[in-house]
This record gives structure tokens, sequence and C-alpha cells, in this order.
């Protein structure tokens, strides 16, 4: 009978591969959850860009609405900030009232212009807050934040609508009469 | 009597160690696909980081009076082997004929702010609240662009619907300074 050693040896076959398969199981489940992510966030860039053009859009909605009615914006920032429009020099804000401003961003939505864009995508501006408004001799200044929410829908990966704010300030500068 | 050393030396522990690797590898290769489904992704990215940069000079850096359809392509470096097309379709928003709303605080006598009549003015259209501005701006003070971004990669063969990005932004007439 060949001698054997102490029987150290018997039975390795089935650690060894139990061993292997359990390692190989590891590694796909780590590969698969490392791709499913990276996918997934590439996914999350497309959405978040579509949603913050449309935040964009929003702004430069509200913008070009500030250029085309500089008096009534100045009008509605001052207003909003506390002081009356036709009072030169007069600096220190009385009763804020947000009547004008809130006119004013009535129709500053995607709806409201040609409706070019994709269904489910669209802006909306929120707030237009006043910081500083000055009417002094014949020049009208206003420094106003503008707050824009601006979504789209994805459509991919179970993604749903992503909203993006986006938050402006800019100044109205008008010399009156 | 010599007796051989039981169980298991460093060697063959090293040896089978080595061995598993060398099985492994082949199967994790098949599993992830590692280098095509890296490169895809890195693809992806570039492409993200280049619509993103195409759809901000389409929005904010060329002239207001440039604007129109047009497409372009790219090769990104010369040995990455991506490649990028784009199409920039512009379509008019708001015509300077469109009315907006507006209001404006009604002729009072001047007040320490608490002026609160305001004039319901009907909508008007930009053409007849700003004539000036309107006039340096053409018809259009509102235009929407739809920028669609594609991109291959080296193993791509061509573009597909899979690869592409349709970004949607509207831009304003903001050329000129207000006066």
């Amino acid at each position: 009978m060949k001698p054997t050693n102490n029987g150290a040896r018997r039975g390795l076959a089935i650690p060894i591969v139990l061993t292997f398969v359990v390692v190989v199981m590891i590694f796909s489940i780590a590969i698969g959850k490392v791709r499913t992510a990276s996918k997934f966030g590439n996914l999350i860039t497309f959405h978040y860009l579509k949603a913050n053009y449309m935040a964009q859009s929003g702004i430069q909605h509200a913008m070009m609405k500030i250029r085309v009615c500089p008096d009534e914006a100045f009008e509605a920032a001052a207003r909003q900030f506390g002081l009356c429009p036709l009072n030169d020099g007069n600096t220190t804000p009385g009763t804020k009232n947000n009547g004008l401003m809130d006119a004013f961003m009535a129709d500053l939505n995607s709806t409201s212009a040609s409706n070019n864009i994709p269904a489910g995508w669209g802006y909306r501006v929120t707030k237009i807050e006043t910081k500083a408004a000055v009417r002094k001799a014949n020049q009208l200044v206003t420094l106003v934040e503008i707050t824009c929410d601006g979504w789209a829908d994805e459509g991919k990966g179970g993604l749903g609508v992503r909203h993006e704010i986006v938050t402006k300030t800019v100044s109205i500068f008008k010399k009156a009469g | 009597m010599i007796r051989r050393p039981a169980g298991m030396t460093l060697v063959e522990i090293m040896l089978a160690v080595f061995i598993l690797a060398l099985a492994i590898l082949p199967i994790v290769d098949i599993l992830s696909h590692s280098t095509g489904m890296s490169k895809k992704e890195r693809t992806e990215a570039a492409a993200a980081n280049f619509a993103a940069k195409t759809m901000n000079r389409y929005m904010y850096e060329v002239p207001w009076g440039s604007l129109g359809n047009e497409s372009g392509g790219q090769t990104l470096g010369s040995d990455t082997g991506i490649v990028f097309q784009w199409t920039v379709a512009v379509s008019d928003a708001w015509p300077v004929g469109t009315a907006m709303s507006v209001k404006r605080v009604a002729y009072h006598a001047p007040c320490g702010g608490t002026c609160a009549t305001f004039e319901d003015i009907p909508r008007r259209a930009p053409d007849q609240i700003n004539p000036t501005f309107c006039s340096r701006c053409g018809n259009q003070i509102l235009r929407t662009i739809t920028l669609t971004f594609q991109w291959k990669g080296p193993s791509d063969a061509d573009y597909d619907n899979v690869r592409k990005i349709v970004l949607v932004g509207r831009r304003a007439m903001l050329d000129e300074a207000n006066q």
C-alpha cells in the first residue's frame, strides 16, 4: 500500500473551487456596481445640463424684459424696496410693495413665449428681489437678484424631472427723462 | 525515518494564488469588458463637457446678429479617437410685436415710499414699450437655441441615438448696454 501523509492534503479541491467561485462572484458584483454607477453618473450630468440651461433661459428672459422695460423694472424694484420711484434723492425705504414686481414677473416663464421647447421642460422666474434702489437726479439705479427655477425631464434611467435653481444679480441703470 | 512536512508550504500557497489570479484575470476581463466600457464612459464624460462648452458659446458668446442654424464637428485631441458633431437650430421665441405684461406707478406727488396706486396698463409689445431698443434688435428679442450633440468613440462605427444629447436654451438680445 502506498504510504500517505497524515491526510492534510485530502479534500483540498473543494475549498479551492469554493474560494475561486467566491472571488469571481465578488469581482462580478463589484464590476457591475462600478459600471452602473459610472453610466448613471454621466446620465445625471446630462440631466443637470438640460435643467440648468432651462434655468439660465429664465434668467435671460428676465434680463431681456429688464432691457426692454427699464422704467417698469426700476419702478417695480423701487416699490419692492420701499421707495417712491418719483421721489428724487429719497433713499430711506418706506412701505414695501410687491404689486408691481409680481406684475413684472407674471410672464417670465417658458410658456409665455413661443412654445418651442421639449415637453416636460420649462422655466419660471420665481423671485426678483431688490437689494438696492436709488433715484438721484436723473439717474435710476437698482440692484436686483433674479432667481429662476428650470426643469427638464430626462426620460432615461428611471430619472424623472430635475429642477435647477439659478440666481443672478444684475444692476439696472436708467437715465430718467 | 524522515517525515515530510504536513500541510502546504509557502511556495505552494504563492503558486496557488498565482494560478488563481491567472485564471480569474480573463474572466474579469470578459465580465467587465473593462477596456471598452471605461472608454465608452470616458467618451460620454468628455461629450458632456464639450456639449456644455458648445452650448455656452451659443448662449453667451456668438454675437446676437450671427445667431443662426449651423452645424459643426471636432475631434477631441489627436490621439483620443473621440469625435463630436453638432447641429444648432435657432427659432423665434419672442417677436418684438408680442405683448408682455407691464404696470407702472400711477402719477402722484412724490411720497416717502408709501405709494400703492398702480396704472393697470394693458399688455404692450416691446416695440411699443421701447422702440429705440427694439430698433437695434431685429424682429426678435428672445430666441430658442436647440443644440443636438452627438459623439462617437474610437470603437464606434457611427453616430446613433444612444450617443446623443439635446440641450435647449433661450437667449435674449443683451449684446448692447442699456441706454
